[in-house]
């Protein structure tokens, strides 16, 4: 209302009344207050918290000092332009690949194995390390590279741009793919029908009525993939050379110099490009759910035939999805010979190294910090869900915002910045609220730290899942529920989870793929106490040891692929709300 | 009325709400009603009059801006919505698609911490009393609209509210089941003696439900009466115009005797019933329903009558309605279906009314 009117006694009576007015509607709705200040709490704390103290050094006096620094010397020039080169040239090729994949997948006719097929292989970057592909493309196309070398003869560089571009766009296209393939079942047909009705041919179709209708999905995809690209450590740290980007200048800058002001300065470099485009991505994506709802869909519309085309499209798809699997293969290959390329002889000492000593407790860490994370960050996602879709708050916005940061900020970057946040006892008002929490002699060996990362981390997927099922649900399914007598929490519990199960189980697959999957928020946050198996996975390709690394990525994907089995025999089928549907 | 009998009273009830753009828009303005025991009262009106508003204020969903709700005398604005003992009727149905029709009756029962003999019992009858016994086990998804909106019915009447509410329960079943149910609605709310607010936009719905009917517009009541009065009486232009169908033609009001007023209209003069606000050489109105209107072939000689031409004709079984044009009026009638009888367009008929069924409203 308008309290802002001034001291007049009139419009202080009214503030007053406003004032009393949002204080009893809060008190009312007591489990809204509780719930959104544990979300708002943990934004805070976990998310902004960090950010805001590598923004303060990057711009304290020292930063600013490294600042000019960096902006004048013609190194840093180099690698700035590096980082963009690279982020559009994995978003432009990852695009494509993805569309071509998505195109396949909806709009051709193909037999079913191959477009399983092709499926398959778009899912499974999703459960490996990111850089997992990097090590096995060294492999496959390095210098002394399997087919590269050893079939072909060729002395072929991997390292560089133009392998980084190879491994970044099979590692990352799965997001391009999913979400073009989302629009083209979404689009409707009678459009494409319509089109062909008043006399336009198939090409004509395409280039007037479906690109035109996909053009801002197809922006989106561009605009996340640049942002992982650029955001991506693991890659460049395996397959850069002498390519140097911001991520792994960064990188250098913490573990080499262990300088934190010049880590919170890149940090900023990097973080203004992966903001900003991420919020024009979700511009777009607003767009492109809006474009994609027109009318209901009505059958499923011709699919090409025309061997013209197919061939080349489906020829082209098998290409890449065999590469994938190629990959793949020579990761579980690598994992059980003495040195792939080299010595081929079959051995168990890859998973002997990794299975006992340091391996253990790596994977043993990782599991159990993943599985502390898991079941907190689906949940979180949902009520923060809950409160974004329902609530009558101006903040639900923000809390919205706030909680999407935890992806759309470069991991690296929370690295930092918890570095610079818990290296001491957080304290409010002279009150200790948090011990210390990363670096030497930090709460649970950094292990706390590291649940967090994870935690925000995995989020903000479930954050945009249960919106989306919470806004299928009519509100007025859960007034019912309230108006027979049941409580926010109840309701929450007996009515609104149940019916958004589908959308919390793919959240807690998700969050334990992507925490045992994390590469760049932790590796500044790792102690001696706590060990996590994509650090070690690193360490062993640094090493040159990549059979032991292979075996890791092996053991990881397993964990991976047993969880999400577990996790739909216990969540997924028991009472699922798709049975509902049956 | 004594305060004994109102149940639910709303007392100065205002509700604004900001809008996107960060305007305040009043939705409900003013409103003060008395709900008495037992009665079901109906809240009418085009949408966005602030009928829903004022139902979602009664629930708890929204709070009032301003003004008191009491529901036997204790004040209840303030108070959550699932302390309030209402039932609702959604328009959505809005059953627990993942519960079987038994737990969705049983829902509230089992928050109440009923007995487990107790909750099976209530749950058959009031399956029972709503024609659905035997789909206890069925989900909401396999049941048809009609059965749907019965189980939300018993869900509703199950917790034994002290006030039943209704959402424009009947909008998203075809007209045929709509006509079926709310006679059942009817039946069961005057047989349990539930206390009930229904919102419709539907005037043929309020007509047949309701004890009395309460007409807003624009956040504001209009009137509230009787269906009879509504329709016969209206106490606005706006109420003759919403409910029903009506004709309004120019009158000079020249005198006042009692109830009725000594009107001059078309060169005549009729003495007609009229709006206790009508004054002599005030402006006003006369509003004369479609079936009111009579008309007979041109060619019969008629002192009353006027003359109009057919602009327009359907005939629809029952009845037949007519366009007139009539002195740059255009007035709709509806004639009775008479086998043989059906004017033509463009033919000239003679037009006249009973001066006892028309209604002198003031103009503003």
């Amino acid at each position: 209302m308008d309290a802002s009117l001034g001291p007049s006694p009139l419009s202080r009576a009214r503030f007053l009344r406003s004032f009393t007015h949002s204080l009893r509607l809060l008190l009312r709705d007591s489990s809204l207050l509780i719930a959104f200040g544990v979300a708002v709490a943990f934004v805070g704390i976990a998310v902004l918290y960090p950010l805001v103290a590598t923004l303060s050094r990057a711009f304290s006096a020292e930063g600013a000092a490294v600042l000019a620094n960096v902006l004048a010397r013609p190194v840093f020039h180099r690698i700035i332009l590096n980082t963009l080169a690279l982020g559009l040239t994995v978003a432009t090729a990852g695009t494509l690949v993805g569309f071509l994949f998505a195109w396949v997948q909806v709009r051709v006719a193909a037999p079913q194995w191959i477009k399983r097929f092709i499926h398959t292989a778009a899912l499974v970057p999703v459960v490996s390390p990111p850089f997992a592909v990097a090590v096995a493309a060294i492999v496959l196309f390095g210098r002394n590279g399997l087919l590269t070398y050893q079939l072909f003869g060729l002395r072929t560089d991997i390292y560089g741009l133009p392998g980084l571009t190879l491994v970044m766009t099979l590692s990352f296209f799965t997001v391009a793919y999913l979400t073009l393939r989302g629009l083209l079942y979404g689009l409707d047909p009678s459009l494409d029908e319509a089109a062909a009705n008043l006399g336009a041919g198939r090409w004509h179709q395409f280039r007037t009525v479906t690109l035109p209708m996909l053009l801002p999905g197809i922006a989106s995809a561009f605009l996340l993939l640049f942002v992982e690209a650029i955001a991506d450590l693991g890659n460049p740290l395996v397959l850069g050379g002498n390519y140097t980007v911001l991520a792994t200048r960064l990188y250098l800058a913490i573990i080499g110099e262990y300088d934190l002001t010049a880590g919170a300065v890149l940090s900023v470099l990097l973080l203004v490009p992966s903001l900003a485009l991420y919020l024009l991505q979700w511009r777009l994506a607003t767009s492109a759910s809006v474009v994609s709802i027109t009318g209901k869909p009505s059958g499923r519309g011709r699919l090409i035939t025309d061997k013209r085309a197919t061939i080349p499209l489906v020829g082209g798809a098998l290409l890449i999805a065999a590469l994938v699997f190629l990959i793949y293969g020579t990761i579980l290959v690598g994992a059980f010979v003495v040195s792939l390329g080299v010595n081929n002889a079959l051995t168990l000492r890859n998973f002997e190294f990794v299975l006992v000593g340091y391996g253990a407790k790596a994977i043993i860490d990782t599991t159990l910090l993943s599985l502390l994370a898991t079941p907190v960050a689906a949940l979180l996602g949902m009520v923060i869900a809950f409160l974004v879709v329902r609530g009558k708050f101006h903040a639900r916005n923000a809390l919205d915002f706030g909680t999407m940061l935890g992806i759309a900020v470069p991991g690296t970057i929370f690295g930092i910045g918890y570095l610079l946040a818990f290296n001491t006892p957080t304290e409010v008002l002279g009150i200790t609220v948090l011990p210390k929490l990363t670096g030497g002699a930090a709460v649970f060996g950094g292990a706390l730290a590291i649940v967090m990362v994870y935690i925000i981390r995995s989020t903000p997927a479930g954050l945009r899942s249960g919106v989306a099922a919470l806004q299928q649900i009519d509100p007025s399914i859960e007034e019912a529920a309230v108006s027979l007598g049941g409580s926010r929490p109840t309701t929450f519990r007996r009515i609104v989870l149940p019916l958004i199960r589908p959308a919390f189980f793919s959240s807690l697959i998700y969050a334990f793929a992507r925490s045992m999957t994390t590469v760049s928020a932790i590796l500044f946050l790792t102690t001696p106490q706590t060990r996590i198996m994509t650090q070690q996975i690193l360490n062993e390709t640094d090493a040159g040891r990549f059979g032991n690394a292979f075996a890791y990525v092996v053991i990881l994907i397993a964990i991976v692929l047993v969880a999400i089995g577990l996790l739909s025999i216990f969540v997924g089928t028991r009472t699922g709300a798709e049975r509902e549907a049956a | 009325m004594s305060e004994l009998q109102d149940l639910l009273v709303l007392e100065h009830v205002t509700k604004v709400f900001e809008s996107r753009e960060g305007r305040n828009v009043v939705a409900v303005n003013d409103v003060s009603l008395s709900i008495r025991k037992g009665e079901l009262i109906t809240l009418l009106g085009p949408s966005g009059c602030g009928k829903t508003t004022t139902l979602r204020l009664i629930a708890g969903f929204e709070l009032p801006t301003r003004g008191r709700i009491l529901l036997e005398g204790q004040d209840i604005a303030y108070l959550p919505p699932n302390k309030r003992e209402m039932g609702m009727v959604f328009q959505s149905y809005a059953l627990f698609p993942h519960l079987s029709v038994f737990e969705n009756i049983a829902y509230g029962l089992r928050l109440r911490r009923l007995s487990k003999e107790e909750i099976e019992q209530r749950v058959r009858t009031f399956m029972a009393l709503v024609n659905l016994t035997g789909l206890e086990q069925r989900k909401p998804a396999a049941l048809s609209g009609g059965q749907q909106q019965r189980v939300a019915l018993a869900r509703a009447m199950a917790i034994r509210p002290r006030v039943l509410l209704f959402d424009e329960p009947l909008s998203n079943l075809d007209a045929k089941l709509r006509v079926a149910l709310r006679a059942e609605i009817r039946q069961i709310q005057q047989r349990l003696g539930i206390t009930s607010v229904y919102v419709t936009h539907d005037q043929s719905e309020a007509m047949a439900l309701s004890d009395r009917i309460v007409v807003m517009n624009e956040g504001r009541v209009e009137q509230v009466g009787t269906p009879e009065e509504v329709y016969h009486r209206p106490a606005t232009l706006f109420v003759a115009d919403f409910v029903g169908r009506a004709n309004f033609l120019p009158v000079e009001v020249l005198q006042l005797e009692n109830t009725h007023a000594i009107v001059q209209f078309a060169g005549k003069r009729l003495c007609t019933p009229a709006h206790p606000d009508v004054r002599p050489n005030k402006p006003a109105v006369l509003m004369v329903r479609p079936e009111a209107i009579r008309l007979t072939s041109h060619a019969l000689e008629s002192n009353d009558a006027l003359d109009g031409v057919v602009r327009n004709v359907a005939f629809l079984g029952h009845y037949v309605e007519y366009e007139l044009t009539w002195d740059q009026h255009v007035l709709s009638v509806e004639d009775e279906s008479l086998p043989g009888r059906l004017f033509r367009q463009g033919e000239r008929v003679r037009w006249y009314f009973d001066p006892e069924r028309a209604f002198v409203l003031p103009k503003r």
